[in-house]
């Protein structure tokens, strides 16, 4: 059997209204010490990468590794019968059919309410995902990075990012104009949140698709600070950690260049 | 009192917006030329990313349901029947006492699936015919009786055949084998399946299970090899 249960309703709700415009099914692996969760997006460009640690649960029993498939428009509309504050169990019993329970419980009142969500078979696709050594890794508060990939959506459908040890520079260039946002890694560490650091082994220059990138960003809610780990020709990892027992990551495929799409 | 100059960003972010030239003659050309190639090209500019599983490569998943995995091994055990493989990968060998047996030129492991006892397959009615046919004839009786779904069945392999299954010895005291019946396509197969780890070179060896006093009377060898 597997049973979990979390503090507060709100850190799943955030988790799935972050990535179920991204991915439809979400395949849980439950194993003793973690609950993780890996897809890809409908055209194979992005891949998320959840991992919800046994230090972020109040309780967690998993007695052998099991595979949870879950429609993540179903689970989030089990989430929306919960508050924020409320506790959040979630079950899955073997033998009592393809379910499973999500129980949240508001310890004020004593009330607790049951939502059962069928499961789904899902044809997951497991990728290996190779140690990468980065050429850059930058972090930045979650919300300024935010800001600036909705602002250069507005100009353009693709970001360029280049990081030199002088700074990362975020372009977004378009028929109307452009949007240029730099950062140079601050010196001022007065406070801690709202540094951008860059570390810079080799520079880079790669190109993304924003759409996505976007659609990453709605897990700002999830993290003060989002890390993007860089290096040319591979995706880029934006990782928004999880109360330091977790992370959501989100991996993007670099765009086809110009040149190439030429040929 | 003199006013702070406005706090500088912690960030040391610099944002620039520039605004674009209007768009040039030539877009406008375009839109009145038949389109060319190029431009039904530039109509849409859908990012076009790689893929990432080019980077990171799918793993197959080695787990497995139990579903699957039975089903699976349903699937082997079909072509292992069908098609007669393992006929050839047995031996017939000559005993001065036992006449002919059966060797193996491989191993098995416990539970694997060896040979199917081939012949003709009769319904318990009509093997007793036979049967009563050929105690008169005093010809060895080839002939195995079982159940399958509460219905008795027989297969005779009287008649001298390429297959291998009829030629196996008895063994009460020491057998590799035992039979199995399963189902397949909707028919039923007797076959022998290992009871152990079976060697390269050892005689293959099942229980005929035969204990009636009359047959016993007349082959005291079904209880003492």
């Amino acid at each position: 059997m597997f049973e979990a249960k979390l503090a507060n309703s709100g850190l799943l709700k955030k988790i799935v209204e972050s990535i179920k415009d991204l991915v439809t099914d979400a395949p849980f692996d439950c194993s003793e010490t973690a609950m993780s969760l890996q897809a890809m997006d409908s055209s194979h460009v992005a891949l998320v990468s959840l991992k919800l640690e046994v230090g972020l649960f109040d309780t967690y029993r998993c007695d052998r590794t099991i595979n949870l498939g879950l429609s993540l428009a179903n689970m989030s509309k089990a989430l929306k019968c919960a508050n924020n504050d409320d506790t959040c169990m979630l079950k899955y019993e073997e033998n009592e059919g393809d379910s499973i329970i999500f129980t949240f419980a508001d310890p004020k009142r004593d009330k607790t309410q049951d939502v059962t969500v069928k499961m789904m078979d899902i044809d997951s696709e497991h990728l290996g995902i190779p140690e990468q050594d980065y050429a850059v890794v930058c972090e930045m508060p979650a919300a300024e990075f935010q800001k600036t990939c909705k602002d250069l959506a507005t100009f353009s459908d693709s970001l360029n990012i280049t990081a030199t040890k002088a700074g990362i520079v975020f372009t977004g260039r378009g028929d109307i104009g452009s949007s240029v946002v730099t950062y140079s890694p601050s010196s001022n560490t007065d406070d801690e949140s709202e540094a951008v650091t860059l570390e810079v082994k080799e520079p880079v220059n790669v190109n993304f698709s924003i759409k996505y990138m976007n659609q990453f960003t709605k897990a700002t809610a999830l993290s003060d600070r989002v890390r993007l780990s860089l290096c040319n020709d591979v995706p880029v990892v934006v990782e928004y950690p999880i109360e330091e027992n977790g992370f959501l990551r989100f991996y993007l495929a670099p765009k086809i260049d110009d040149e190439e799409n030429m040929e | 009192m003199k006013v702070a100059a406005a706090k500088k960003p912690a960030t040391g972010k610099k944002s620039r917006v520039v605004a674009a030239p209007s768009p040039s003659t030539s877009d406008v050309e375009n839109a009145n030329t038949p389109p060319t190639k190029k431009s039904s090209k530039a109509k849409k500019p859908v990012v076009a990313s790689h893929k990432i599983t080019e980077f990171f490569h799918v793993r197959r998943s080695t787990r497995k349901t139990g579903k699957q995995i039975k089903l699976e091994a349903h699937e082997n055990l079909r072509d292992l029947v069908l098609n007669k493989s393992n006929e050839a990968i047995l031996e017939i060998y000559l005993d001065a006492v036992k006449g002919r047996g059966i060797k193996t030129t491989v191993n098995f492991s416990k539970g694997d699936f060896v040979l199917e006892y081939i012949g003709n397959m009769m319904e318990y009615s009509e093997a007793k015919t036979v049967e009563e046919a050929y105690s008169h004839e005093e010809v060895g009786s080839y002939m195995y009786f079982f159940e399958h779904k509460n219905k008795k069945w027989c297969i005779d392999a009287t008649a001298e055949s390429p297959f291998k299954g009829r030629l196996i010895n008895h063994s009460v005291l020491r057998p590799n084998l035992k039979t199995k019946v399963v189902e397949i396509d909707g028919r039923h197969h007797l076959i022998f399946v290992a009871l152990r780890e079976i060697e390269v070179g050892e005689e293959l060896l099942y229980d005929y299970g035969d204990r009636s006093a009359e047959t016993l009377a007349n082959n005291p060898w079904l209880l003492n090899t």
